[in-house]
Parts: structure tokens; C-alpha cells; sequence
């Protein structure tokens, strides 16, 4: 088991009102899978994956990764976390503009400080040539489509071989057809390569490639 | 390329018209802070340099009684001027001494008349001392007459050959009056030598005055900083004596100096509070602005003081580059005129010489190295400062919210 989700709960309090956007949810994660979080806006993918990723709290259950139980961790720990466990893939793509497209990629590598430069190097050219962007190193995000930045950015996630990719609507900002290939690029990596993915997305023409899917209505597990 | 300068040096280049607004306004005020600072100094040294080579030497040995307020009474005469010489003399580090009899006059042309102060210098030993006699321009110093400035000589209308007279109080209190030649005019550095003395030979004074005494016996020694221990040496075998180094006698100067670099603080404070604003703002907005990198760089596992880093790095660049340019740019000002000074004369015409600084004529800048040095880290430290509420604020903002900004 990668991944235990036991019992979270997650409220948010903006001003007098209080908004509820988890209830009770539990799930599993085995090694390996590559799951599809579904449901329409608003139904808490995000804020599920924020908590699963570490980037978030929850106000009740608990998150066991790896064994290991994530209540009370400092932030400078769960910063470790992340740097270590997960890959992130965001729906816009979130790449930092200011650097290279090689740089962007080596960034998780340098942030990990376990490999040489040598090392690191060939580890960005390899994961570049993986999704399909050789020569393109060079370059800055802004000077790509759409596709190119998503396959940066899942470059950038897979770089470190991280236990988990979470990628929150991969597709959501790109047409029809490019989402699909990127799709399919993150699941040849799961099955070539034996990444975990968790995917969130809205759209049911993605959620067809998924091999295991879980249904959030209104902050509420529904398979 | 560590992560964090990495970041700061690209961040800095992504908004280069802000980026270059915060340097130019931190440029521009290191730049004036530099150019004062040696106008200042050349100033202050100038008139300093001026007060010492022209009327007080290193420091001067007076009579006990001599009194500051009334500076030229005939009760500070000192008549045993040979044994102050002979003790001077004898001390290694005394690198030169004269004597002079000083005094108060008016000197009239027989249509005008203009207050003046007279001083009697010993024509041998004189130059040991004072730069005085270099400067006769026209004429020379003879046993008879008397040279006066060529400023002073232009006021009264006379020149070299015509005669003043020149009225003053003796030894013994009497008003008495002569008539002297003037046999040579004054042009120096010094605005009060060419303003407002005659000088004649030591001789004539205490003739006219009827003494044998003089008022002032001025020294240089080797070191003109170190005059207060020659001096504390110099008083155990003089104890009759009083003592005026050329600090105390320049007192007024440096007074003068603090108080108009005072004015130059006020310029820098407020010029280092509207840094500090810039600052805060370029790198509030930076911020904010970089939410969602921020969001995803904490998503990436950088750690919050990584994050702060980048932004104090940011503002540690804007500090230091900022300066270095308005260091270059000062200096260039500077240097010019270290070199070709500053010209008195065609800024506030006449000779120049109300600017309070005793001063006249082109004045030159002279360079300030401690404080380009201090501009240079105050800079740095200011912004670093400034950088630190920014930065904190980034570090600050939950990294879920930053990922869910719209950019
Ligand atoms: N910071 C917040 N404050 C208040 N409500 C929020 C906040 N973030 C999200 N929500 C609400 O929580 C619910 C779930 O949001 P989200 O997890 O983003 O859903 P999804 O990603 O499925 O669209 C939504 O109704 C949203 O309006
Ligand atoms: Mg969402």
C-alpha cells in the first residue's frame, strides 16, 4: 500500500461562511495504479489531491504514505515530502517562466541534491526524450504550445522517479486531441515505466483511459 | 547555478523597467550621496589647508592670558619669544617655527577707510611655516612697507607703490597711525589673505607699536594629526604658555563641515526612506505576482527559507547593483572635479568666498573612499532589509492557495 486516505475531512472558512468540501473520504493506492479522481467542478478533486500531495491539511483523519503518518509534520517536513514522494502536473501547466525548459526540468533534481551534475544532466535529456520534447531544451515555457508546456511539466514531474505523480486536470487546458496524446504519454509511463498517477478530471472522454476511477460528488465518495 | 540565485538574477531581468526605476532611484541617490560627500571634503580640507598655511601652522603658542574673544589685545604679547624658540628648536618633531606680532587696524586711502588685520611676520623664518610669501604676486616683502591682498588693494583703489595709512592702538595703548608703501600684493588660495590683512616685516611692527614682543609663535610637525600629543610633550617644558592646535583654531570649520553634511543626511535619510519604499513595493509586487510560482515551488519541496532566499537575493542585487552604478555614476562626477574643480568665481561671481568655507576661486572635490565604501554597504543592508516583510509574506501564503490563483 502507497497510499491510505482514512476518514478526511476538510472545511473551508472564508469570512462567516463555512464550506465543506470533504466528507469522510477513504481510498487506497496501491503501487502502480493510474486512477482517475472524477467529478464536476466543485466536487473537491483539487482539495483531495492538495491534501494527498502534502500541500494541504486536513481538519480531521489521517494520511499514511509509505507507512509513514503524516499528522503533525512541520512544514519544512512536508516540504521534504513532496520533494521526495510526489510529482506534481497542474492544469495550467505552472512552469517557471524565467527559466529554460532544460532548467525547469533539472529544478526537482537540483531542489533533491542526491545526484551529480553529470548524473543529473543525462537524467533531464532522458526524461526530455521520454516526452517527446528532444531540442527543445532551450527554450522557455512561453515559447511552446500548450501540449509542450504539459509535457515539461510532466517531465518536471517524472524527472526524480517520484512514488506518485499527482496531476490535477492534465487536460483541462488543452484541446480534445492534444489531451488524449498527453494522456496517453502519462499512461505509457505508467505501464512502461511503472509510475503511480492520480489524475483528476472532469472530462469523460479522459477518464475512459483510466484503469481505476473514483467518483466525487459534492465532496463525497460515490462508486 | 544555485536554485535561488538562479531565480532572483532571472526574476530581476523579467521586469526590467520596474527592476531599473528601483536601481535608478537608488543609483541616483548613491550617485549625489558620493558627489556631496567630496565637494564637502574638498571644501572642509581646502579651508582647513588654508587656516593652517595661511594664519595658525600646525598650532601656535600664545601667552597664558590670551583670550579667545579679544584676539588681537596688546596684553597677549609675549617678550621672551627666544625661549619658546629655543625649546622648539631642540624637538625633532617640530619641522618648522616663526613668529608673528598681530594686530588690529583700519586702513585708510585718505578717501575710505576699511578695518584690517595687521600681521608682522619674522621675512627669514616665515616660509618655515606659512606658504604666505609664495604668493606675492606683484612686489616682494621688503624691511620697509607693506604687501596687503590684491583683493583688498581693489577695494581701496591703490597698488604697488602708492601708500596707506594705517591706524592702530600701541603697546602702551596710545592711537597712533603711519604711513606705509605698499611694495607687493597678496593673490592665494586664501580669501582672508587677500581680503582683509597687510603684512609687513616683524621689524616695522614692533617699531610702530612700540614692543619688543609678538603675539604668536606657529609650529608644524611631522604628524598634523598627532598634535595633541606634541603638544602635551611641548607643555611640560613651556607650562607658561598657552597652547592652540589647529583643531581648536579650526573648530568653527569642522563645525561649519558637520553642519552642512548634516543637511547631506537629511538627503540621504530621505533619499534611503524613498529606496526603502521602492524597494518594498518592487518586491511586494514581485510577489504577489509570483504567487503561483511560489505555490509551485513549494509544491516542488522547496523549503520556505529557499523561497525567502530568492527574495532577499532579489533585493540584495537591486541594493548592490544599484549602488555600483550610482557608485560609477558618482565617481565619474567626482572625478571630474577632483580634477578640474569647482569654479567659485563664475557660480556666485566676485571671488567667491560666501560659501562659509574659507575658500576661493575653483575649489576641487576631493575623493572619500570610506564613504563610497559605506554607501556601497548601507545600500546592500537597506534593501536586504526592505526585502525581508516581502519575503516573509512569501513564505507565508499557503501553498494550496498560491496554486489555485489565476495568473
Ligand atoms: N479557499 C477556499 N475557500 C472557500 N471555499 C473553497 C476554497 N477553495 C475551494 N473552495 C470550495 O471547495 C469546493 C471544492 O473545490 P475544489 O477542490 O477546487 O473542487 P474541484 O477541484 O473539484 O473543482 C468548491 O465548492 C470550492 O468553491
Ligand atoms: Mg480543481
Amino acid at each position: 500500500m502507497l497510499l491510505n486516505v482514512n476518514g478526511i475531512n476538510k472545511t473551508y472558512h472564508s469570512g462567516d461562511v463555512d464550506f465543506q468540501a470533504l466528507y469522510d473520504i477513504n481510498l487506497d493506492i496501491e503501487k502502480g495504479e493510474f486512477t482517475a479522481l472524477c467529478g464536476p467542478s466543485g466536487s473537491g478533486k483539487t482539495t483531495l489531491l492538495n491534501i494527498i500531495g502534502c500541500l494541504d491539511s486536513a481538519d480531521s483523519g489521517e494520511l499514511v504514505l509509505d507507512g509513514i503518518s503524516l499528522t503533525d509534520k512541520t512544514s519544512d517536513e512536508l516540504a521534504d515530502l513532496r520533494r521526495d514522494y510526489f510529482g506534481f502536473i497542474f492544469q495550467t501547466y505552472n512552469l517557471i517562466p524565467v527559466l529554460t525548459v532544460y532548467e525547469n526540468v533539472e529544478l526537482p533534481l537540483k531542489l533533491l541534491k542526491k545526484h551529480s551534475p553529470d548524473e543529473t544532466s543525462t537524467m533531464v535529456f532522458e526524461t526530455l526524450k521520454k516526452v517527446g520534447l528532444e531540442g527543445l531544451d532551450k527554450r522557455r515555457p512561453l515559447e511552446l504550445s500548450g501540449g509542450q508546456q504539459q509535457r515539461v511539466s510532466i517531465a518536471r514531474a517524472l524527472v526524480k522517479n517520484p512514488k506518485m505523480v499527482l496531476a490535477d486536470e492534465p487536460t483541462a487546458n488543452l484541446d480534445t486531441k492534444t489531451g488524449e496524446t498527453i494522456v496517453d504519454l502519462m499512461k505509457d509511463m505508467n505501464e512502461k515505466e511503472g509510475v503511480t498517477f492520480v489524475f483528476s478530471t472532469h472530462d469523460s472522454l479522459i477518464m475512459d483511459h483510466a484503469k481505476k476511477t473514483i467518483n466525487l460528488r459534492d465532496g463525497k465518495i460515490a462508486n | 547555478m544555485n536554485n535561488n540565485l538562479l531565480l532572483a538574477v532571472r526574476n530581476l531581468l523579467r521586469y526590467k523597467r520596474r527592476t531599473i526605476l528601483t536601481f535608478l532611484v537608488l543609483s541616483f541617490g548613491v550617485a549625489m550621496y558620493v558627489f556631496q560627500i567630496s565637494f564637502l571634503k574638498g571644501f572642509t580640507d581646502k579651508s582647513l589647508e588654508n587656516m593652517i598655511n595661511f594664519e595658525t601652522g600646525h598650532a601656535k603658542i600664545r601667552s597664558l592670558t590670551y583670550d579667545d574673544n579679544e584676539p588681537y589685545a596688546v596684553k597677549n604679547i609675549i617678550t621672551n619669544s627666544s625661549v619658546i624658540k629655543s625649546v622648539l628648536k631642540k624637538k625633532k618633531y617640530v619641522k618648522g617655527y616663526t613668529e608673528r606680532l598681530m594686530f588690529i587696524g583700519e586702513l585708510d586711502n585718505s578717501t575710505d577707510s576699511v578695518p584690517c588685520i595687521a600681521v608682522g611676520i619674522d621675512i627669514k623664518t616665515d616660509k618655515n611655516v606659512f606658504s604666505l610669501t609664495q604668493f606675492i604676486s606683484k612686489g616682494s616683502i621688503k624691511t620697509n612697507g607693506a604687501v596687503i591682498g590684491y583683493k583688498l588693494a581693489e577695494d581701496l583703489k591703490v597698488g604697488v607703490g602708492d601708500s596707506l595709512y594705517l591706524t592702530f592702538r600701541t603697546e602702551a595703548g596710545m592711537i597712533d597711525s603711519v604711513s606705509l608703501e605698499i611694495t607687493g600684493l597678496i593673490n592665494s588660495s586664501d580669501p582672508k589673505a587677500n581680503t582683509s590683512n597687510i603684512y609687513m616685516n616683524i621689524d616695522i611692527a614692533r617699531k610702530i607699536l612700540r614692543t619688543n614682543g609678538v603675539t604668536d609663535i606657529a609650529f608644524k610637525v611631522a604628524d598634523y594629526m598627532e598634535i595633541d600629543s606634541y603638544i602635551m610633550a611641548l607643555k611640560k617644558s613651556l607650562a607658561g604658555y598657552s597652547f592652540w592646535s589647529w583643531k581648536k583654531l579650526g573648530d568653527h570649520m569642522l563645525a561649519l563641515s558637520k553642519s552642512k553634511s548634516m543637511g547631506n543626511y537629511f538627503f540621504v535619510i530621505f533619499l534611503t526612506i524613498i529606496a526603502v519604499v521602492g524597494v518594498i513595493n518592487t518586491m511586494l509586487m514581485s510577489v504577489f505576482e509570483k504567487k503561483k510560482e511560489i505555490g509551485t515551488l513549494k509544491a516542488l519541496g522547496m523549503r520556505d527559507k529557499d523561497i525567502k532566499r530568492i527574495f532577499l537575493i532579489e533585493g540584495s542585487l537591486i541594493g548592490g547593483l544599484g549602488s555600483l552604478i550610482g557608485i560609477i555614476a558618482g565617481s565619474l562626477i567626482t572625478w571630474y572635479f577632483v580634477e578640474n574643480g569647482l569654479d567659485l568665481v563664475s557660480m556666485m561671481g566676485d571671488i567667491g568666498k560666501n560659501v562659509g568655507f574659507r575658500v576661493m576661486g575653483v575649489v576641487k572635490a576631493r575623493w572619500s573612499p570610506s564613504s563610497i565604501v559605506m554607501a556601497f554597504v548601507m545600500s546592500i543592508l537597506v534593501t536586504t532589509l526592505a526585502s525581508f516583510y516581502p519575503a516573509k509574506k512569501a513564505v507565508k501564503l499557503d501553498a494550496s492557495e498560491c496554486l489555485r490563483t489565476i495568473q
